[in-house]
């Protein structure tokens, strides 16, 4: 069976909202834990690995051994495409999780999903002394290591039938997922350059002041490496997430259940058209190649919606495919926090609207025609665009109380605020020469800093590229004419 | 009527005796008085002068010696003692043989007089019974008078002397009335009957005879009518037909038989109580209409059979007078005997017992399998009867039809359900055939007919959907040949792609059917679906010259039995949709690979950045063919497949007969075609859709030779640059010869010639697929169909090409659009 997707979690943020997740759990049974946190919204990078096989158990009716629930033994969902199946016919998923510290994965074995994952496929660096925040440190941890790891991808990637690409699963701010994450990019390009590789990029809160001093580092070291390795990014925006859980959701202190589910939502719907098979889109380039024109803007920006919470399950609004696709074009659903459109040129390069649920195709027809007549959504002007819609299954093991839900995957321009952003706290950052040293320990910028540089130049030709597909005269501009 | 009337009537009467008789006693004109009177009085006009017994008895003993006189008295005590009641026709008798011999010679023997009192009463039922009063009733009777009555004769004999007697007339038209020559009455040509112009008759009675005579002519016409019917021997209606006329008719020669004895009878010398015209007249009046209805039935049933006999008699029906109506009704409900037993057969066992074809419903023994259920059995509309619509006659023919298909398609032998219900329990004796003819539509056949309709055709629909999974092959067929599975599409595709690469005429079915099965395997999830999956079938297509697998090959669907009889007949069109999704999807494959191949190698290629500009444009089309090509298939699958299978679930939901399965099934294969531009109107617009592909292919090729080309400089460039690396650190100094640095530029310069030259052909390819694309959206923008006009938009949603092409605002306008709403309203 084709396109299966190895998935790869690093660090905390892959692997950290299971973490939280069991701190969540034990806080309600009140444990006093010397983990106390103090401000989850600030310490939350993401909630990706847990939560994403968690709700993929539920979806498929995998049972946290791995076992096929009764009820799930007549599905005609693709369970290959995520999980593999042992000599018992327990379903394993193809994911390998890495850290540099123990703390998270531990955890992680001792929650009731440990016996999920293939513990072959679970990667501690032994030292254990993490990468402290840095990313120079994780990348070179990730290249001592890449023997080992490597010996875990390709025994993966032997294990399928035929490998369609890797999801990774990372924070761009922190030292494992940007830095060990950054190294793991750059070999996967070099050793699988047929494939193609996704990743669900966390990016850092905005609105919080981060303990990470040189997140502005790791971040745009990161960028680089995802501007140039990575075939598509899945922005996941901390500050957008946040505002979301507490302005949309009403949540006062968001916590990180709620976040996670609203996260792992998004991953698991993004995927859903390749797990629950229909017409169209039922592969990675299927789903992605209408959305992504030229390699590099390939960033992707997300919304979903209804948004709701388990707690107040109360306020259930009627939805329509209409609603649905029009609630999704608004910025205030999306969860990118861009900063505010000052150049009025942005537009979509492309949507892909994912809807779930009982859907009328001519609705969808309607709904497009509406959308179109009031010009909601502004496209580029050099080539053909529109917003593409992929009626999908749902899981037949969840019951929602939505008629319709949608997940739409954007390509904007407008995206490039958030590396202009980047770009700024680097600059100011870097002005000062701060927090330099830590890097300097390290063999990359031992001797110059030109690393750093370099990836500023990418990242800023990065902006100007999706400044420039906002123009009609994209097709003749080019990276060395920029200015 | 007041006394002065009668005192009048009297007066005139007394006038008129004295007239006739002449100077009289007024005991003998009073006698005539009173005779004349009872005459007038009597209603039916026709009552005779009776004798007297004892009168009778009285003149015998005159002529006998008293001797004999006693002896005569004596046996006519004896007489009296006996069971005769007509003794006054004994007497009579014995009284003329007595008579003179002269007398006897113009008298003929009289056997109605010999009755012996068997008398049975006149002909009772159909109302034209002349009521005979019986003999003995008028001892009141005026003593017969020789005199008179051989003055009556004497008068009689002056008209005869000019004219033919009224008897031989009378006795004429009785025969005329059996349709037999008389003296008088000769059969012309047309079997009516004409007055032989030798004989004198005067003008009233000619004309009264000629009137009466119609009778014969009438009898005649049905006769010969009838015979002609038998002679053709065609079937039980006609025969029932026949049975039911020779029924009416033999009222008829009761009739017949009656005036014949009514004449017979009354001939007595004295001939004032014979049987006259204006008597014949009057008798045959009921007769003569009952003889026209019949003669004009027959007349127009001549030469028919079946269903449309009884066609033309229900017709008849509708006549307004009861009695016509009473006596069509009796004739109908026996011709519709034969078929109403038929229809019972057939609605309850589905069995056609019909040798002479007279059944509205008629089979064809040599169809079976598919096409049994549309072909085999079918409603013969000559043989409908007009009492029984359309509908009902198809409902009457789904029926039977379904009960055949159980048994012969289904092979379901089980009794079929409720038969045994109260509704069906000897519904025919219960149900006279009246009901069928009148049709009422709450009577209990039509309810009958409605229930074994109902059930039959649900259990139909029952064993269809239940033992022959009708909707796993549904949707078998909309997940394998409607893409519905996209996921085995890809697979198969991917794993036929070099197969089908080949030439058409060197490609191997069984090769191919080898990696289907390959395929499903792979993507199956469901082992139940086997009975779905083993049907899937390739099909290669009959190749011509230069074609590739890619233009033979079809994925087929084997269906038999009962869902073949849905299906079979749609099979074409199937494999005709699923080659036009498979071309689309093939076209989206070729995107995605040429995609891929760009994005994965965009990376490799960053150091040689003169080739970016040729990547880029190949990015740039290679989105713009995968935003259209994507549409489309969007287009095709959810919006033309999906909204058609929508309602066609809904219709099979409530389909109740294997006829609402079958036509919602056609509307829904019909609408596909339609939507997917397979059908005669679209067809310009197919043809235009391949060309657009057309440059994709294209695109194809170019990138997998740049691909290559590139990848080789690229690999030449790192291997040399290596080379030099090596070199230069091996002998301390730049290790690259001149040579070397010849070829290295030599073939930098040829590969950015080639560049140069791919860049003009992408120019061009992107020039013609934008043209075509435009001509496309012109095209779609200007189709009748609003969905078309729709996709149009769709397909240009942010206006790209609008914007590039002046000609495409136009479609576009609020006043073509106003247009094409209204009619998409009015469409709904």
């Amino acid at each position: 069976m084709p396109c299966e997707m190895i998935t790869l979690q690093l660090g905390q943020c892959g692997n950290q909202s299971k973490l939280l997740f069991l701190m969540a759990l034990i806080s309600l049974f009140d444990f006093s834990n010397s983990l106390s946190v103090t401000n989850p919204t600030h310490l939350l990078p993401l909630s990706v690995g847990f939560e994403f096989w968690k709700r993929l158990c539920a979806e498929h009716g995998i049972s946290p051994e791995g076992i096929l629930e009764d009820y799930a033994t007549e599905g005609t969902d693709r369970k290959d495409v995520f999980f593999y199946q042992s000599d018992d016919e327990h379903y394993i998923p193809r994911a390998v999780l890495l850290d540099l510290e123990p703390r998270v994965i531990h955890t992680i074995m001792n929650s009731p999903y440990s016996k999920l994952y293939n513990p072959e496929n679970i990667y501690l660096s032994k030292h254990g002394g993490g990468a402290g925040n840095n990313w120079a440190s994780g990348y070179h941890q990730g290249e001592k290591l890449q023997e080992e790891i490597f010996d875990i991808l390709d025994r993966e990637a032997d294990g399928s039938d035929s490998l369609e690409g890797f999801v990774l699963c990372h924070s761009i701010a922190g030292g494992t997922g940007s830095g060990m994450g950054s190294f793991m990019l750059e070999s996967l390009a070099d050793r699988f350059p047929k494939k193609l590789i996704e990743t669900y990029s966390v990016f850092p809160n905005q609105d919080e002041i981060s303990d990470v001093v040189v997140q502005p580092y790791n971040s745009l070291l990161t960028l680089k490496r995802l501007t140039q390795c990575a075939d598509c990014v899945v922005v996941l925006d901390n500050t957008a997430l946040n505002r979301i859980a507490s302005d949309r959701l009403h949540i006062q202190n968001p916590s990180f259940t709620q976040i996670n589910k609203l996260v792992s939502t998004i991953m698991s719907v993004s995927t859903t058209t390749l797990r629950y098979p229909s017409y169209m889109n039922n592969d990675l380039v299927g789903l992605i190649a209408p959305l992504i024109p030229t390699p590099r803007l390939h960033f992707l920006m997300t919304g979903y919606t209804p948004l709701t919470t388990d707690q107040e399950g109360a306020s259930v609004r009627k939805t329509s495919v209409l609603d649905v696709m029009r609630r999704l074009l608004q910025p205030k659903n999306m969860m990118v926090s861009t900063a505010l459109d000052r150049n009025a040129a942005h537009c979509y390069i492309s949507i892909l609207n994912i809807i779930q649920g009982e859907v009328d195709p001519t609705q969808v027809h309607k709904s497009l025609q509406r959308i179109r007549e009031r010009k909601l959504a502004q496209f580029i002007p050099w080539g053909p665009a529109s917003i593409q819609v992929a009626l999908s299954r749902k899981s037949p093991y969840i019951q929602s109380t939505h008629r319709v839900s949608g997940l739409m995957l954007a390509n904007h321009t407008n995206i490039s605020s958030l590396f202009d952003r980047a770009l700024q706290q680097y600059d100011k950052l870097r002005k000062r020469e701060a927090f330099l040293e830590q890097f300097r320990k390290e063999k990359m910028f031992e001797d110059n800093l030109d690393e750093l540089d370099n990836s500023r130049e990418v990242v800023d030709y990065l902006v100007k590229e999706y400044q420039a597909a906002t123009r009609s005269d994209y097709l003749t501009w080019s990276p060395s004419k920029a200015d | 009527m007041s006394v002065t009337e009668l005192e009048n009537i009297s007066d005139i009467l007394e006038k008129l005796v004295a007239s006739v008789c002449g100077e009289q006693k007024p005991e003998v004109i009073q006698k005539c008085m009173r005779f004349s009177l009872s005459l007038l009085a009597t209603t039916q006009g026709i009552d005779t002068l009776k004798e007297d017994e004892t009168m009778i008895a009285s003149q015998i003993k005159s002529t006998l010696s008293t001797q004999d006189a006693t002896l005569f008295d004596e046996l006519h005590n004896n007489l009296k003692d006996g069971d005769f009641r007509n003794r006054l026709g004994i007497l009579r008798f014995l009284l003329q043989m007595s008579q003179s011999s002269d007398r006897i010679q113009d008298d003929r023997f009289v056997f109605s007089e010999m009755r012996l009192g068997l008398n049975i009463p006149f002909a009772s039922t159909s109302g034209y019974s002349c009521q005979l009063s019986s003999s003995h009733a008028s001892h009141t009777q005026v003593p017969f008078l020789s005199t008179e009555s051989n003055m009556l004769l004497t008068s009689n004999k002056i008209i005869d002397e000019d004219s033919i007697s009224e008897d031989i007339l009378v006795q004429d038209l009785i025969y005329s009335f059996q349709g037999i020559e008389g003296k008088v009455l000769k059969l012309d040509s047309s079997y009516g009957f004409q007055i032989d112009p030798t004989i004198r008759i005067n003008r009233p009675q000619k004309q009264t005879v000629l009137r009466l005579s119609e009778l014969g002519y009438l009898y005649n016409v049905i006769q010969r009518g009838l015979g002609r019917i038998v002679s053709g021997s065609n079937g039980r209606v006609a025969d029932s037909f026949v049975a039911a006329l020779h029924k009416e008719l033999a009222e008829y020669y009761r009739f017949i038989a009656n005036a014949q004895e009514e004449v017979n009878r009354v001939k007595d010398p004295l001939g004032l109580d014979r049987v006259t015209l204006s008597h014949l007249h009057l008798w045959a009046y009921d007769p003569l209409e009952t003889l026209k209805w019949l003669a004009s039935i027959v007349r127009t049933c001549v030469g028919q059979t079946g269903g449309a006999l009884a066609s033309i008699v229900y017709e008849f029906s509708h006549h307004g007078d009861p009695r016509v109506k009473k006596l069509v009704k009796r004739i109908l409900e026996s011709v519709s005997e034969p078929l109403y037993n038929m229809l019972l057969r057939w609605i309850t066992d589905g069995e056609l017992d019909d040798p002479n074809k007279e059944f509205f419903i008629e089979s064809c023994a040599e169809v079976a399998g598919e096409r049994m259920w549309h072909e085999k059995y079918q409603v013969r509309d000559s043989m409908v009867p007009s009492f029984i619509n359309r509908a009902q006659a198809r409902k009457i023919l789904g029926t039977g039809k379904s009960i055949n298909f159980l048994r012969e398609v289904c092979k379901d032998f089980s009794p079929l359900q409720g038969r045994e219900t109260e509704v069906f329990k000897g519904s025919s004796e219960k149900i006279g055939v009246e009901a069928f003819f009148d049709m009422d539509p709450d009577g209990p056949l039509q309810t009958m007919m409605d229930v074994a309709y109902k059930e039959t055709s649900i259990r139909v629909v029952d064993i269809l959907t239940k033992q022959y999974h009708l909707m796993d092959h549904l949707q078998g067929i909309k997940g394998y040949l409607l893409l519905g599975q996209g996921h085995f599409v890809q697979h198969l595709m991917h794993l036929l792609e070099p197969e089908l690469a080949k030439p058409a005429n060197s490609l191997y079915p069984h090769n191919i059917a080898s990696i289907l099965e390959t395929a499903i395997r792979a993507t199956s999830t469901k082992l139940d679906e086997l009975d779905v999956q083993k049907r899937l079938d390739v099909r290669l297509l009959a190749p011509s010259d230069n074609e590739t697998g890619w233009d033979v090959f079809a994925l087929d669907y084997n269906v038999d039995g009962p869902i073949g009889t849905i299906l079979e007949s749609s099979r074409q069109t199937y494999q005709a949709v699923f080659f036009s999704l498979w071309r689309a999807k093939r076209m989206e494959t070729i995107l995605s690979a040429i995609w891929k191949q760009q994005i994965t190698s965009a990376k490799m290629f960053s150091k040689m950045p003169e080739i970016l500009p040729i990547q880029k444009h190949i990015h740039l089309i290679t989105s713009s063919m995968v935003h259209l090509v994507h549409q489309m298939q969007y287009y095709f699958l959810f919006e033309v497949i999906e909204c058609s299978w929508d309602v066609f679930a809904k219709q099979l939901g409530q389909a109740s007969s294997l006829d609402d399965i079958i036509i919602a099934h056609t509307n829904f294969i019909e609408s596909v075609r339609r939507g997917t531009l397979l059908d005669e109107q679209s067809q310009e617009l197919m043809n235009h859709l391949r060309s657009v592909y057309g440059p994709i292919l294209e695109l194809q090729t170019l990138e997998e030779t740049f691909l290559a080309r590139a990848t080789t400089e690229y690999e030449t460039r790192v291997s040399s640059e290596k080379f030099i690396n090596t070199e230069s650190e091996n002998k301390n100094q730049w290790g690259c010869t001149k040579n070397q640095d010849v070829d290295n530029v030599e073939r930098k310069s040829l590969f950015l010639k080639y560049l140069n030259t791919l860049a003009m052909k992408l120019k061009l390819l992107s020039r013609t697929y934008q043209d075509r694309v435009k001509k496309f959206l012109l095209m779609l923008a200007s189709a009748e169909d609003v969905s078309l006009q729709l996709l149009s938009v769709r397909l240009d949603f942010n206006e790209y090409y609008i914007s590039k092409d002046s000609r495409l605002v136009a479609p576009l306008t609020y006043q073509h659009r106003r247009q094409s709403d209204q009619s998409f309203l009015a469409d709904k």
